[in-house]
């Protein structure tokens, strides 16, 4: 008869501890990328309004231009410092009870609060040598004030009489 | 002979399992909290893009248009191609619709409300560059009161205001447009 030694080791409580913690780690790191990810993608609403802002504030400067009074010394209807690379941010609105388009110190957008928008006018140069036709790029840079905050431009060129 | 077997002890058994159950549990209801979530945005962003490519059709079509009438909820206008066009909000079916085709997919979006404002300043007709088509609507602005469904959450809603210049309002972007009309 063969003499057998049969010494089975089982874990201990303390192997079996760390083991599931290792396990759990793992798993809460998993479950935090799969947060992240669902994060930035519930964002897809944000960024939509975001468009929809930025877009607003460039189509209220070109609606600005193009309903300049007759005789207006300034097609853009807002000052512009006509200096070269010269910049003027303004805040401009709609206000839906007055119909009117608002030159507003208030930057924040009054349909959704949670963006503001600045409209910088940026004078690029004289359209014809010795006119009074100057050449202005309009940036509508909007930013999203809640976490995570970002921020979105659009530019446009347009030409403008400004004497 | 000598056997030496060293198992588990009763209480080890019984810490054991029951750390496992407790961690089963927790990352079962994890699981089914992500699952559940993404299923939500999975339908939002349906919707999302739903009222995004609504929105810019009505951009293009608004943007090349002019001879606009503007009532509260509708839109007639010409188009690019100078035909008759509009854009009209059915109260009662809560719709949206671009010459009878609804521009939303409602088993995602549902549009609760629009208005529609016509920005027309009095300016006196001039040969000026800008404004030549002085009685032209130099801006068009949409309010969209949206809810999003969702099979899961309460559907929640959504405002978003639209702008549009029309080109046509600019003398420098139209000339005689429909002159093969």
């Amino acid at each position: 008869m063969k003499l057998i030694n049969n010494k089975e080791k089982a874990f201990t409580l303390a192997e079996i501890i760390i083991a599931l913690l290792i396990i759990g780690i793992s798993v809460a790191a998993l479950t935090r990328l799969a947060i992240n990810y669902i994060v930035s993608l519930s964002l897809a609403k944000e960024q939509l309004l975001a468009i929809y802002v930025t877009q607003e504030g460039l189509e209220l400067a070109t609606a600005l231009r193009n309903s300049a009074p007759t005789g207006s010394n300034n097609r853009f209807q807002v000052p512009i410092n006509t200096t070269s690379n010269a910049i003027s941010t303004y805040c401009l609105d709609f206000n839906s009870s007055s119909k009117e388009i608002t030159t507003t110190t208030d930057c924040a957008v009054s349909w959704n609060r949670k963006f503001t928008r600045e409209i910088i006018y940026q004078t690029l140069a004289r359209a014809n040598p010795g006119g009074d036709d100057y050449i202005i790029s309009i940036m509508s840079s909007s930013t999203y004030n809640q976490e995570p905050r970002f921020s979105l431009n659009q530019k446009i060129v347009h030409t403008g009489y400004i004497r | 002979m000598t056997k030496k077997n060293k198992a588990f002890t009763l209480i080890e058994t019984v810490v054991v399992i029951m750390l496992f159950i407790f961690a089963i549990v927790i990352i079962a209801q994890l699981y089914i909290s992500l699952t559940k979530a993404a299923l939500d945005l999975q339908q939002r962003h349906i919707a999302i893009n739903s009222i995004h490519s609504g929105l810019e059709k009505i951009y293009s079509e608004l943007k090349n248009g002019f001879s606009f009438t503007i009532t509260d909820n509708s839109i007639l206008f010409k188009d690019k191609l100078c035909e008759t066009a509009m854009i009209n909000f059915d109260s009662n079916r809560l719709l949206l619709y671009y010459n009878s085709s609804s521009l939303f997919n409602k088993d995602f979006v549902e549009l609760e409300d629009v208005k529609i404002y016509g920005y027309n300043p009095s300016t006196t007709p001039s040969a000026s560059y800008y404004y030549q088509h002085s009685s032209s609507t130099k801006l068009i602005v949409i309010d969209y009161y949206f809810y999003i469904k969702s099979p899961i959450t309460t559907k929640t809603p959504l405002f978003i205001r639209q702008s549009i210049a029309p080109l046509n309002s600019s003398k420098a972007q139209i000339v005689n447009r429909c002159k093969f009309e």
